[in-house]
């Protein structure tokens, strides 16, 4: 009962109740930064995969040629370990082999995951693997002739 | 005018209030980021295209006749005339770009074109001018084959 009693009394007491108010809010806005960091990364991670679809797209323009061996290279130098699973489609109509006509347009689809950890408690992160798709759009620059 | 006193010198809810700041602060710096990362790519999108239109330009333009003897030779009043006509079909609405000159030489085959690009933001709904940046974009070509 004197337990009980002496919980009421400390609820019922207002000192400190700035500083329970101030804990409570920095672990709120702890949070939320947590949060928009996480948010802020996975933005990234789609623009740099977003960068090195272009990079890809660029190439072939500028040589008229989808070269896979060309863009594994590439995707190889520019990928940074946070991706995985990186996937590279090509949709064009080819004009002989692996040749791009003239102004004939593709489309370069990139796809990937990134994997976000939630909590590390010891050996076994909870982790989410969020995609990234990003399709990106080009023209041939090389005049094939026939 | 008394209670506008006491609420002013009232301290609860003072952290609330330093909170909800916070959050904005952190909103609109990301917002701001994000703006300018997305001025940067249409930037990078506006010069890509002329780019192409230029390369498209030239590589059309070359002269055949001449090639097969290895000697390079570029219509320059043709692809002059081409790269307006790409740049009208490829060139999205968005951007606005004004040309202030389209130099080129027949052999060796180049074509220079320098000019300005704008396009608007999101700061532009809050009394912002647009975006513009100065453009130099060249393309040569010593294909033989």
């Amino acid at each position: 009962m004197a337990v009980v009693n002496k919980v009421r009394y400390l609820l019922r007491q207002k000192r400190g109740d700035e500083a329970v108010s101030f804990l409570m809010t920095t672990a709120m806005l702890v949070l939320i930064f947590a949060v928009l960091v996480s948010a802020m990364v996975y933005i990234m991670q789609y623009y740099n995969a977003s960068y090195l679809c272009r990079r890809v797209v660029r190439s072939i323009e500028i040589t008229g040629v989808y070269d896979e061996a060309e863009t594994k290279n590439i995707v190889d130098k520019m990928k940074n370990s946070d991706m995985e699973d990186i996937g590279v489609q090509v949709d064009a109509v080819y004009f002989s082999g692996n040749k791009i006509q003239l102004r004939q347009t593709f489309n370069v689809i990139l796809t990937s995951s990134y994997k976000i950890t939630l909590l590390e408690l010891g050996k076994n992160p909870v982790s989410m693997n969020l995609p990234i798709r990003v399709k990106v759009a080009g023209m041939s620059e090389v005049y094939w002739k026939s | 005018m008394e209670i506008v006193k006491k609420l002013l010198r009232d301290r609860t809810g003072g952290i609330s209030i330093i909170f909800i700041g916070l959050v904005f602060v952190l909103l609109l710096i990301s917002f701001l980021i994000m703006e300018m990362g997305t001025a940067y790519e249409n930037y990078y999108d506006a010069e890509t295209i002329l780019l192409r239109c230029c390369n498209s330009a030239v590589e059309k333009n070359m002269s055949d006749a001449y090639r097969a003897d290895n000697i390079l030779y570029l219509d320059v009043t043709a692809a002059t005339a081409d790269f307006r006509s790409y740049l009208a079909s490829n060139m999205p609405d968005k951007y606005t770009i004004k040309i202030k000159n389209i130099t080129g030489t027949g052999t060796p085959p180049a074509l220079t074109v320098t000019g300005t690009v704008t396009f608007s933001t999101l700061f532009k709904e809050y009394g912002f001018d647009d975006v513009s940046f100065d453009f130099t974009v060249k393309s040569t070509n010593y294909r033989t084959e």
